[in-house]
């Protein structure tokens, strides 16, 4: 597994990658030869319209979905050699995931949904729970923490999901719509924790529509019919 | 970090989601209790007709012999109780696979995934043998009251309990196996199902 303080600067590079879906008999070409790499500390936006595959190269980079053809490498590894296990390890130790769907466990409070990455490790009960009291604190819900996922706006369920990927301290982070739901205050205080990500050299992948948090990325992209370009 | 899964933590998991889940999940329970009552009483009632109440059964049936209509019916009653067992919790794993989907997508491994279900699935029938237990039990204390019954004796009621909890038990092992099978399956369509 990857070691948190490598040498090696990129933290995530794909190259030549195609995914290709088949529904009957139609074809959709979502991702077509895309290459990129981003170095380790980037904040990396990603833009386009709506279907163009920002979704699908988001998943592909971050070991959820497989590619159809090319090579994608996360922290010095390629994932076409990674067993699923393996893949698995990578996602759960260093990388950290904001869903579209948000896609919280509505049977765990936010403070429990927050360390959700650290389940099942044998962490101390009240170690996890001193976490997720902290992340709470970060995105602003500390008022929260005993409330099921059912019993928090939208908006508020959107900062449980930013903060629950950052509960395992991430080297990568990958953020669908992170902001979607967001009003302004809480716009600025994700892009503070973007930039305290920054900071500590932890890289951002983000799919965004939203001109209000594009400021804090390094790099643009943008993505249309499946074709990735730099802006 | 550790990257080691943890046993405890898969209970302490699983309880959570047992007890939160306790009122959606009581159609569950029941169907399953129903299920585990009806083994539970022919189950009894095969082991007196073997026995003790073999001569009772003679005479009320008029001379016909009714051993080997409660062993078809017991074991009827095993085969539905099993395939209820199993439809339920499957179910109840298409109805959560959403939720699975999440814990792989954050790097729980499929296997761990699967097995975290089956324990609380195993939890659901447990929940579900232990209502249909009571209910037999509540039965046979009901019909205890007419003279004419004979009762069952502690083992033959003990024998008819571990059919009804084992029973319901054994179908969590084809969803959990059909599950894991689903979510490697899935590869692609778990990450989608966000």
């Amino acid at each position: 597994m990857p070691d948190n303080h490598s040498t090696s600067e990129s933290a995530l590079a794909c190259a030549d990658v195609w995914k290709v879906f088949r529904s009957g008999r139609a074809i959709v070409k979502a991702v077509q030869n895309a290459s990129l790499t981003v170095q380790r500390g980037e904040v990396v936006c990603l833009r386009g319209p709506s279907g163009s595959g920002k979704s699908t190269l988001l998943s592909m980079m971050g070991g959820l979905e497989r590619p159809t053809k090319g090579e994608i490498s996360g922290l010095g590894k390629l994932y076409s050699q990674l067993t699923m296990f393996e893949l698995s390890e990578l996602r759960r130790r260093f990388f950290g995931f904001v869903f579209q769907e948000l896609s919280l466990i509505p049977h765990l409070t936010a403070a429990e949904n927050l360390v959700a990455p650290r389940l099942f490790q044998g962490f101390p009960r009240k170690l996890l729970t001193q976490q997720g009291e902290k992340l709470l604190e970060m995105v602003g819900l500390s008022h929260r923490a005993t409330h099921y996922p059912r019993e928090l706006s939208y908006g508020e369920r959107q900062r449980v999901a930013i903060g629950r990927a950052l509960a395992n301290d991430p080297s990568i982070v990958f953020a669908d719509e992170p902001t979607a739901n967001l009003d302004n205050a809480n716009v600025e205080r994700l892009a503070r924790v973007i930039e305290g990500l920054r900071m500590k050299r932890v890289t951002v992948l983000m799919v965004t529509h939203d001109n209000r948090i594009e400021g804090v990325a390094s790099r643009f992209f943008s993505m249309n019919d499946g074709v990735l370009s730099e802006d | 970090m550790s990257s080691r899964i943890v046993s405890s933590d898969i209970l302490w998991y699983s309880w959570r989601s047992l007890t939160r889940r306790f009122g959606s999940n009581r159609a569950i329970y029941l169907c399953i209790g129903c299920a585990g009552m009806f083994v539970f009483s022919v189950t009894c009632l095969r082991e007196m007709s073997m026995r003790e109440i073999q001569e009772h059964f003679v005479q009320v049936s008029g001379g016909g012999d009714l051993s080997l209509l409660t062993r078809i019916v017991s074991w009827l009653g095993i085969a539905v109780s099993f395939l209820e067992a199993q439809l339920l919790l499957e179910r109840a794993a298409r109805d959560h696979f959403l939720e699975f989907g999440v814990l792989v997508n954050i790097g729980v491994p499929r296997g761990i995934v699967a097995l975290v279900a089956s324990t609380e699935y195993l939890g659901f029938v447990l929940v579900g043998g232990c209502v249909g237990i009571t209910g037999g039990l509540v039965g046979i204390a009901m019909a205890s009251l007419s003279a004419s019954f004979v009762r069952p004796t502690i083992q033959q009621m003990g024998l008819a309990s571990v059919y009804a909890l084992g029973v319901p038990c054994a179908a969590v092992i084809p969803v959990g196996a059909s599950l894991f099978y689903r979510l490697l399956a899935a590869r692609e369509g778990t990450a989608r199902a966000r």
